[in-house]
């Protein structure tokens, strides 16, 4: 699980985060909200021990990444919006690669299931350059998953990904939150939260605006039954939508 | 049409120069400007504008008109040469420099063809007048032929802005041929051919009545510029010069009265070509967006700090070095990367073939004594080169370690401790960089230890330092390569700064400010192995004899250099856990 307390994060004058608790258990998945500028990516950074937050304590698995970095670290996934590869690997030496430093002695078992069911199997020997926009972002699930993580962040996961993969993406991350997984998934796209998430936590300049189930914060924020989460996004960050650009 | 593009390019440049000043209000820009600006100073304006006063009027040379008339000559053959050159090999198609903003926003406006022509000429007027500036201030031709520091500027100008014409023209010609079903393998031929003929044609004539060569003619620069002049100035080959000659004579004009003379010609020259571009009705936009295209790719490449720029990156793979095993070591796994992405030329194997070609090599050379100066020879410099790599070697390889800032949001979440990062990360620079030395040595070792006679360094002592000094280097380059990785993670602005981004006189200060800072740490790491081994040789020559000396000698020494390497990186494993990205990373 994931329990993060008082995280405050600062950029010089500026707070990127301030004051931030919250938990996800096992078996949920936590949309994380916000405008942009809100403190998603910071938290997002902070949470897997890629930059350091200021103040607060975040504990990933019950070890706690201040004190017990490569424990933690071994318990979690962290997957960008970027696919970033390694040129000159292939999808198997990708996998091989992540074996090595996390210590997965039976990873060509593993690797072949999760590659089967990413529909990458006859792509083992393939480099990144022969890979679509879709295949890498399956790669770095590959590469994620490999060392069955019980702690997993997306960061914006369906960015450049065809229907295909969407849907797939859905499909993975709603399994893994079947099979025990604690889930953050930070996402400009509040169909994908409404469709994926079983709790939500919405962020407005650094500080937490509202958390809990998406039922909870519907009845909070909804101005009638039918609401959907864009008006309560946007009543619990209190900006008016802009109007379309374009009639 | 051409105010706009002035406004488009004047706009762009002043920003760009704003930007530039604006910077140096951070310490790190304005002293690298500083020292930038003095070593430019100290080092090139200095001495290089000694005697520019002379301007037009130019330092008056005693034979100016003579030097000039001589040189001539092999100037538009060497002129001759690269035009011809380029009809033959480039495959270049008809295209126009853009960037990739210039064809999003220009091809699609309404602009005639004619406009982007222009503005893509008087785009090229900025590099061309940077390179006449630099030009001018390297080559110092006003010694030699009297003339003065603008006339040599506008003649390298004429010769430049010539040159760039006619290499646009040529490449819109190149495009009718194709256009026309000549592909570039029969354009060369046919271009080859004609061109062939031509100094066929020439070489029959003069060979009536200039005799080939004989030594005296080769015997001394001033000979051989002297058959060559009697050559070139003989007909026909003076009238297939004399265009070529047209160009270059402003350049080369000893006084303003002669550089007027000559520039009514060469300007001529210009215009001729001018009309021909702007004539040649071929289209370019094709060619164009592609070259824009690779160029954009290339700087994207060169900025993420990869040199070699693929639209993807490889499409084969490479084999592994070795079979990297799941569970082990783990910065070994950084290793098996990166020797899997510098290619199969890096492994033992190649080594190896080395080691014994170099061996057979020097046996051969060995074997004849008129060969030992040689192989003298070939020591030292074995020698000089180990000790250059070592002052030097590291910081080249400044690009690798400053890679470390670009992954570092990535390795920091893998579950590794800093030094198994650090390790992992200096481990491959380390074994190349030991590598390099090791068959340094050797060259070393063989071509020095067969050629003297001294009892120090006879064949026990001498494979006893060899031996030691082998010992020596893994601690030793690894050690080095922790101070740029120091500097990175101590002065991240400054490391960026000084990547692969950077540019301008305030960057090259910050480098040679980094370089001197490097060989300062570089003598203080090595100087307590340095000590201690002394000492140990001191005592162990008293009481055990050199050659043992020798041997204990380099065993402390390496220990202290181990335990220096151990305590440098778990003291950067420290640091890099601590590290924090934020001020590093978008946020």
């Amino acid at each position: 699980m994931i329990e993060i307390h008082g995280l405050t994060k600062r950029y010089g004058d500026f707070t990127a985060v301030h004051d931030l608790s919250f938990a996800v258990q096992p078996g949920e998945v936590m949309g994380l909200v916000g405008p942009n500028g809100a403190g998603k990516t910071t938290t997002l950074r902070c949470a897997t021990g890629i930059i350091p937050p200021s103040l607060g304590a975040i504990r990933i698995a019950g070890f706690d990444l201040a004190t017990d970095p490569v424990e933690a670290k071994r318990r979690l996934a962290f997957f960008p919006d970027e696919p970033r590869l390694f040129d000159h690997l292939t999808v198997e030496q990708h996998l091989n690669f992540v074996a090595r430093l996390y210590g997965v002695a039976d990873w060509r078992d593993r690797a072949t299931p999760i590659l089967a069911e990413l529909e990458m199997g006859d792509k083992r020997q393939a480099l990144p350059a022969e890979l679509s926009r879709g295949m890498k972002q399956k790669l770095v699930i590959a590469c994620g998953l490999l060392h069955l993580p019980s702690v997993i962040f997306f960061d914006e996961p369906l960015t450049g990904l065809d229907p295909g993969g969407i849907r797939h993406m859905k499909g993975t991350m709603r399994r893994l939150a079947r099979e025990g997984a604690a889930i953050i998934l930070s996402s400009h796209l509040l169909s994908l939260l409404e469709e994926v998430c079983t709790h939500v936590l919405i962020l407005k300049a650094g500080e937490k605006v509202a958390d809990g189930t998406i039922a909870g914060i519907r009845e909070r924020f909804a101005t009638h039954p039918d609401s959907s989460l864009e008006d309560v996004f946007f009543r619990a960050t209190e900006d008016a939508p802009s109007p379309p650009l374009l009639p | 049409m051409i105010r706009t593009f002035a406004y488009l390019y004047g706009t762009s440049v002043r920003n760009a120069l704003v930007q530039r000043l604006k910077r140096l209000r951070q310490p790190k820009y304005l002293v690298g400007a500083l020292v930038g600006g003095l070593y430019f100073y100290f080092f090139v304006f200095r001495n290089a504008f000694r005697g520019m006063g002379a301007g037009m009027a130019g330092r008056p040379a005693t034979d100016g008109a003579a030097v000039s008339a001589a040189f001539g000559p092999l100037a538009a053959l060497v002129l001759f040469i690269v035009v011809a050159l380029s009809w033959i090999l480039s495959s270049r198609r008809a295209a126009l420099q853009f960037t990739e903003a210039e064809v999003a926003f220009l091809f699609p406006a309404p602009v005639p063809r004619r406009a982007l022509i222009n503005f893509k000429l008087l785009r090229s007027q900025l590099a061309i007048l940077v390179s006449v500036f630099f030009l001018t201030l390297f080559i110092r031709r006003g010694g030699l032929a009297g003339g003065g520091t603008l006339i040599r500027a506008a003649g390298w100008w004429i010769i430049l802005s010539t040159l760039n014409l006619h290499m646009l023209a040529a490449s819109f010609a190149r495009e009718r041929m194709l256009n026309f079903g000549l592909n570039p393998w029969r354009r060369r031929l046919l271009v080859g051919g004609v061109l062939l003929a031509l100094v066929a044609a020439c070489w029959l004539v003069v060979r009536r009545t200039v005799a080939l060569p004989t030594d005296a003619d080769l015997a001394n620069p001033n000979a051989v510029m002297h058959y060559l002049d009697q050559v070139l100035n003989h007909r026909p080959i003076s009238w297939v010069l004399a265009p070529f000659g047209l160009v270059v004579r402003p350049y080369l004009s000893p006084d303003l009265p002669a550089f007027l003379a000559a520039l009514g010609p060469a300007l001529l020259i210009i215009v001729a070509h001018y009309v021909w571009v702007l004539q040649s009705s071929v289209s370019f936009e094709e060619a164009s967006l592609e070259l824009a295209a690779r160029r954009a790719e290339r700087i994207a490449a060169v900025r993420s700090g990869r040199w070699r720029s693929g639209r993807n990156g490889p499409t084969k793979p490479r084999p592994e070095p070795f079979r990297l095993a799941p569970r082990g070591w783990v910065p070994l796994a950084f290793l098996w990367k990166n020797l899997i992405a510098l290619g199969t030329f890096f492994r033992l194997r190649t080594w190896l073939i080395l080691c014994v070609a170099v061996v057979l090599a020097l046996t051969w050379v060995a074997a004849d004594p008129v060969r030992i100066p040689l192989l003298k020879g070939i020591g030292m410099v074995a020698l000089m080169l180990g000790g250059w790599l070592f002052a030097f070697g590291p910081m080249f390889m400044r690009r690798e370690v400053q890679q470390t800032l670009t992954h570092l949001d990535i390795t920091k979440a893998y579950p590794l401790a800093g030094w198994q990062v650090v390790v992992g990360q200096l481990l491959t620079p380390m074994v190349l960089m030991t590598f390099a030395q090791w068959l340094l040595l050797l060259v070393a070792a063989l071509s020095l230890g067969t050629t003297t006679r001294d009892p120090w360094l006879a064949l026990g002592l001498g494979a006893a330092g060899a031996g030691g000094v082998a010992l020596i280097m893994p601690p030793l380059c690894g050690l080095l390569l922790c101070i740029p990785y120091t500097g990175v993670l101590y002065f991240p602005a400054w490391a960026q700064s000084t990547g692969p981004r950077g540019g301008g006189i305030e960057v090259m200060g910050q480098r040679l400010i980094f370089m001197a800072g490097y060989l300062v740490v570089l003598v203080v790491a090595v100087l307590p192995a340095a000590g201690l081994g002394a000492l140990v040789f001191f005592i162990g020559n008293f009481l055990l004899g050199k050659v043992a000396a020798v041997i204990l000698t380099t065993l402390c020494a390496s220990a202290v250099l181990v335990g220096e390497l151990a305590g440098a990186v778990y003291w950067l494993g420290e640091k890099l856990e601590r590290f924090d990205l934020s001020t590093e990373l978008p946020r």
